[in-house]
């Protein structure tokens, strides 16, 4: 369980890689994972390859990231497992998120 | 006359012990274990996470989800929920496991809480426009289980979780490109 967070030199993209559990146990670092991000053209690449399971807490802090960083920003959800996507999609989250395989 | 006993297995969580941060998970190693389901499961540690959470947070601490409307509400519901269990002397969760069939199980969750009245339920129904921060934990239970019940005052929730049944509920409110694998 795990939340590690890179950024590119340009400063352009930053990646938040969430390992092993995504729920409310994971709030504080998820939080500081992106609170630092002032740059309103950012795209947030969140690598959910090693994620395994997400619950609905989840579902409300990637809400909580796509409003910290704005509407200019890009949202990026990354190789989500069949088991996230399934969750993604009940909550209509492959809709207000771009998914990227 | 033949009698079919079902197997019923029973844990308890008091107190202290609600605040363990992998009971969830050892709770759905032991169901696993118990029901002949392969471990792990992701599929039913987001139910149980859900219907676990629900039960600790809203029946035995009485939180409410409305704090959590903001960043700074969910970071506040957190910290008080951490202190309601510090102080906790009375609380507890029961989980009632049944099987009912290789790969179908009834689970259910029962509370020390008073049980909720209608108007504190959230609308399962959700829309692409709904950014609010919390409010999704029953839809979903509701679309990755076969059955979900609440009985009594509200304080116990009954599901009907099928190992092998993929999709078939989650198809209605998802992509409906699963029909196809329900045939088979």
């Amino acid at each position: 369980m795990s939340v590690v967070s890179e950024q590119s030199d340009s400063g352009e993209e930053v990646t938040v890689s969430v390992a092993g559990r995504f729920d409310y146990r994971i709030y504080d670092s998820f939080k500081a994972s992106f609170s630092g991000i002032e740059n309103k053209s950012v795209t947030v690449n969140v690598d959910l390859s090693e994620t395994d399971y997400m619950d609905s807490s989840a579902l409300g802090m990637l809400l909580m990231l796509r409003e910290h960083v704005g509407r200019a920003a890009t949202v990026l959800l990354v190789k989500p497992s069949p088991d996230v996507m399934r969750v993604l999609t009940i909550a209509n989250f492959d809709k207000l998120f771009s998914i990227r395989q | 006359m033949l009698n079919l006993a079902t197997e019923t297995i029973f844990w308890r969580y008091e107190n202290q012990e609600l605040a363990d941060a992998d009971l969830v998970t050892d709770l759905t190693r032991a169901i696993c274990s118990e029901s002949q389901l392969s471990y792990p499961n992701s599929k039913l540690q987001v139910v149980l996470s859900e219907i676990v959470t629900n039960a600790i947070d809203h029946g035995v601490l009485g939180l409410k989800s409305k704090i959590k409307d903001s960043p700074e509400g969910f970071a506040l519901y957190l910290l008080e929920r951490e202190r309601r269990i510090n102080e906790l002397e009375n609380g507890w969760i029961s989980i009632t496991l049944e099987k009912l069939s290789p790969g179908s199980i009834q689970i259910a969750v029962q509370d020390s809480g008073a049980g909720f009245e209608s108007t504190d339920v959230y609308p399962l129904a959700e829309s692409t426009a709904d950014l609010s921060l919390y409010g999704r934990g029953l839809l979903i239970v509701s679309s990755l289980c076969a059955s979900m019940t609440h009985v009594g005052s509200g304080n116990c929730i009954v599901i009907e979780f099928d190992a092998y049944d993929d999709d078939r509920r989650t198809s209605v409110v998802g992509t409906s490109n699963t029909s196809a694998e329900l045939t088979n």
